[in-house]
């Protein structure tokens, strides 16, 4: 029978369970989402490099000859080693596209290529493996033909296998944001099967193997000119990893917002019904029911609703938001299909909020039950000492009303605190959402009007000089030098970009502050790499060109902010006083005419309006984040601020039967529970605003290190926030205060409470 | 004449095909400073009386006229102005309201009603200068009952109505309690309604009527009333 009645109850308080419900159900939601989402890629990721066995290192170099593979093989902690050459290649009369050729002088069973359609790899095999997403983009199948340009000598290969490469999960070309596979791709090729273009440099060696393998590499090959690569640095390994923490990251501090907030919103559930139950208590345990069944009863009720919620909110959070998110990351990534994966436990969570949500109920109910049958009929259980306000010489300039509602806020603190708490959350998931994306679409500013201030970049071989200045001269451009390096500080090591420049008018260089910065000498460290090596301004490091074994020894004049690329910048008249070599890779500027472009030196051409349309395909993802920001605000804000309104009327429904009875005006008692409720949403959005652009930071710190996203937050996004919040706060007093011309004010001349 | 005047009152209430009379067809009058007791078992309809003559509740059929005015025509914002302007009430569980102090809760008044009596000399009047500044949790049970007394009368009204103002108090604060409302009543010259179940009461009333099953099983003048003192229950 008591059954029947909990579920009476719960009907009969249906607005605060139902609260207690959607926060139990958003949380589980975001969590099992996010988890299966993150595990799903993770798995799939582990299982892919796994399978096709990624290699452990790679060495890039000049030109390794079958000698250096046989002393690294002599190494027992190297399993096994192939050489490679890469080979930079446009398909014929297409301008802007590149495909990085790898000639495989043997079998390919490290970084291995997982086939979709045509054949495995083989070395006897003739042909090319192409890139399959590229091939996709290109109308490219298996069977076809493709001519590609290799440094001026073109070749014919019949397309006999389409793949996928574990080294291409994640990649980028320099400026760019978003995987372009309609311009860039990959393709694979046996040594036997290139004779055409005469002799192959093999510089890339790829080692299988375990231990310190840069120390037993570097130690093996020394004197050699090399670069060793980790695979925990490859831009595919570490960019995904940072990718499945950032998610990891976000999910878990969604999930722990909302459990915080739905086991607050059940402790005042629990508190509400058990008081207005009081007469009910007394009179079960006066006819002689147990104590422990009353305890059993009332601890159901929340317990029941909590893990109803947590179990909807987990089954549909996990069927649901990976086929959400998904898609988004498959246009970033390029890897098997993605499925969600359940982390292993993670299925206990709407037990454990279950038993948390029990184990405050039977906190709450304990306040409740302890007493005897007698006293809980006969005592006001709800009759609160009540002192003066707490520095009073604060409020006495208020007006009555004010104090009256001052008062109030401070009598109920728990109710008070928790819908600041609630209209906090909701005025912070507002400002970050509307953060986040002002701060993305900034970066696309930043970036494109007062960064990189060239309309064109067009890379290729400048090796002859007769060319590259006529192209500057078509351009009005200058030289640019795009490489990777090493950097030596206080024992640390990382792998950075380089960036050479002839002047600042095409790149600029911006502070901290945003303010724009002269370099003339010494470098330029960006803020990312000089935080990750703890360097500062003044200090001096080492660094080399990759593949290369001459260490420089320079002077940080300037930590700068840039959006993309993370290293160091220098201009080119410093390289040359310093005898460092400058080698063109890309000249910058307007743009250039149409038949220097199709040259044979060119490898492609980047358009400003091509990658400010990349840039906008990357900033579909935060519009996302932001849209699933705004409904989870506005969800929380409407749930917190509805249930804590319906609890504040009836602890004071019977004040305001009392004013009605006394003669007051509807209107009158209307404007006494609107005013708290404003002056709640006020303290909400004061502690909410300087909460939510921490969230902004801190959302924006789990991006990737290679991107560096400057907070922005433009004056619409506070003022959206809090006239935002205003109205759904707003809104809902409205609809609360309707209640007030339905108070029975017969019941106030007979409620002793 | 008459300030408070019934013809035929009833109310009804409908459950179904059953009807349930709480009044059934009363008819009496109250003249202007009367101290009247209506008196009355559980379900007599006294509450009801009480709670119509108030203006928080309606009839069924019949009128009841307060100072000629007929209280059914009333529409919602005159009910709550003839509240605010001539009906002072005080409650059994005095609500008080908790957050104000007991100086508070009578200046509260001023809100509704422009021309009220200074909140501290009725305070005064009552016997709680001393506890101007407490709230109600701090106060007895008799001194909360003092404290809804000094609100009804600091509005001024012309009618108090009183919902068994002594039944949650002792025999003896109950009648300290009676005789402040008796007292303020003849000083400030006010028509009391007094609703009770407890005949002792009854001994005091300049009028008593007596309710049994909705309808008035008699109603008369107390030629001799008895001083409160006397009082016993």
């Amino acid at each position: 029978m008591l059954i029947r009645k909990m579920f009476r109850d719960v009907w009969k308080n249906k607005v605060p369970f139902i609260a207690v419900f959607l926060m139990m159900f958003a949380g589980n939601f975001i969590f099992s989402g996010i988890t299966g989402e993150y595990n799903g890629m993770s798995k799939t990721f582990h299982s892919y490099i796994e399978e096709t066995h990624l290699a452990d290192a790679w060495v890039l170099g000049d030109n390794f000859q079958s000698s250096d593979i046989d002393q690294l093989k002599k190494n027992p902690s190297i399993d096994d080693v192939e050489k490679r050459a890469l080979l930079i290649s446009a398909p014929k009369s297409v301008d802007d596209k590149t495909i990085d050729l790898y000639v495989l002088a043997g079998e390919n069973n490290i970084s291995e290529l997982k086939i979709l359609d045509g054949k495995k790899y083989s070395k006897n095999e003739s042909g090319i493996w192409l890139d399959a997403v590229f091939a996709k983009e290109n109308n490219y199948e298996v069977k076809d033909k493709i001519e590609l340009d290799i440094g001026g000598k073109k070749i014919e290969k019949e397309v006999v296998g389409l793949c996928y490469s574990p080294e291409y999960i994640y990649s980028i070309r320099n400026g760019e944001f978003v995987p372009d596979h309609k311009n860039n791709g990959f393709a694979f090729i046996n040594e036997g099967d290139i004779k055409e273009i005469g002799k192959i440099h093999w510089n890339q060696l790829l080692i299988s193997g375990t231990g310190n393998l840069k120390k037993t590499i570097s130690n093996t090959l020394e004197g050699n000119d090399t670069t060793v690569v980790l695979q925990k640095d490859h831009t595919s390994y570490s960019v995904m990893n940072d990718e499945i923490t950032q998610h990891k990251e976000i999910g878990l501090i969604f999930a722990m917002v909302f459990l915080f907030i739905a086991i607050l919103v059940t402790i005042t559930t629990v508190h509400r019904l058990l008081n207005s139950q009081r007469l009910q208590i007394g009179i079960l345990k006066s006819m002689g029911f147990h104590k422990r069944s009353l305890y059993i009863h009332y601890i159901s009720h929340s317990t029941f609703v909590c893990l109803l919620g947590s179990v909807f909110g987990w089954c549909a959070g996990y069927i649901t938001l990976p086929k959400l998110l998904f898609p988004i990351m498959e246009e970033m990534y390029t890897l098997p299909k993605l499925k969600s994966a359940m982390v292993a436990g993670s299925w206990l969570l709407p037990i454990a909020c279950a038993l948390l949500c029990l184990a405050v109920s039977l906190a709450v109910c304990h306040k409740y039950l302890k007493e005897n049958a007698a006293k809980i009929l006969y005592s006001n259980s709800v009759e609160k000492e009540y002192k003066e306000l707490p520095l009073s010489f604060l409020w006495k300039h208020l007006s009555f009303y004010g104090q009256w509602n001052m008062r109030d806020i401070f009598r109920n603190k728990l109710r008070s605190s928790m819908t600041i708490l609630g209209v906090m959350g909701c005025v912070a998931l507002l400002f970050s959402s509307f953060g986040l994306f002002a701060s993305m679409n900034h970066m696309s500013e930043w970036t494109f009007d007062k960064v990189q201030t060239y309309n064109t970049k067009v890379t290729g071989n400048y090796s002859d000089e007769e060319f590259k200045n006529k192209l500057l001269q078509s351009m009005y451009g200058e030289e640019l030098m795009e490489t990777s390096a090493e950097i030596k500080f206080n024992g640390k090591e990382e792998n950075a970009a380089f960036t050479g420049v002839e002047s600042q008018d095409f790149i600029r260089l911006y502070d901290n502050e945003g303010k724009k910065i002269e370099l003339e000498e010494g470098i330029a460290l960006s803020r990312n790499t000089a935080n990750k090596l703890g360097i500062e301004v003044g200090d001096r490091l080492m660094w080399k060109f990759t593949g290369s074994d001459e260490w420089y020894l320079e002077v940080v004049k300037h930590i700068v902010r840039t959006p993309m690329t993370q290293g160091i910048t220098m201009l080119k008249s410093e390289m040359d006083a310093e005898g460092i070599p400058f080698h063109t890779t890309s000249i910058i500027g307007e743009k250039p005419d149409k038949l220097l472009t199709n040259s044979d030196y060119v490898d492609s051409v980047q358009h400003k309006s091509d990658l400010k349309y990349a840039l906008d395909m990357m900033l579909n993802a935060s519009v996302m984040l932001s849209v699933l920001f705004l409904v989870f605000a506005v969800l929380l804000g409407s749930v917190i601020l509805y249930n804590l309104g319906t609890l504040s009327y009836m602890e004071r429904y019977r004040d305001m039967a009392t004013l009605k009875v006394l003669g007051f005006h509807n209107l009158r008692i209307k404007k006494l529970m609107i005013q708290q409720n404003l002056w709640l949403t006020i303290a909400g959005i004061i502690i909410g605003l300087p909460t939510g652009y921490g969230l902004t930071i801190l959302m924006l710190s789990t991006v990737q290190d290679s991107i560096d996203i400057s907070v922005y937050i433009p004056a619409y996004a506070y003022i959206i926030s809090i006239l935002g919040t205003f109205f759904l706060s707003w809104m809902i007093s409205k609809l609360l205060s309707r209640k007030i011309y339905h108070i029975d004010m017969i019941s106030a001349l007979k409620i002793n409470d | 004449m008459s300030i408070i005047l019934a013809k035929n009152a009833t109310k009804m209430y409908q459950s179904g095909a059953r009807q349930t009379f709480a009044l059934n067809e009363i008819s009496f009058g109250i003249e202007d400073g009367e101290f009247v007791v209506i008196l009355g078992q559980s379900g007599a309809g006294k509450s009801t009386l009480l709670n119509i003559l108030g203006g928080i509740d309606c009839l069924s059929s019949g009128e009841i006229f307060v100072n000629n005015i007929p209280l059914s025509k009333m529409k919602e914002n005159e009910l709550a102005r003839y509240r605010a302007n001539d009906i002072g009430f005080i409650f059994q569980f005095y609500n008080l309201i908790p957050t104000l102090t007991v100086y508070e809760n009578i200046a509260l008044m001023k809100d509704i009603k422009d021309d009220i009596l200074d909140p501290a000399a009725i305070l005064d009047r009552v016997g709680l200068k001393q506890h101007l500044k407490k709230f109600p949790s701090q106060l007895s049970g008799g001194e909360q009952q003092r404290v809804s007394i000094a609100r009804a009368i600091v509005k001024n009204p012309e009618i108090l109505l009183c919902d068994e103002p002594t039944g949650a108090l002792d025999s003896e604060t109950g009648c300290m309690v009676m005789q402040l409302i008796q007292d303020v009543c003849r000083e400030y010259h006010k028509t009391a309604v007094v609703v009770t179940h407890n005949a002792n009461i009854a001994k005091v009333a300049d009028r008593v009527i007596r309710l049994k099953n909705g309808r008035i099983s008699d109603a008369a003048v107390n030629e001799k009333p008895m001083s409160i003192k006397e009082l016993e229950w």
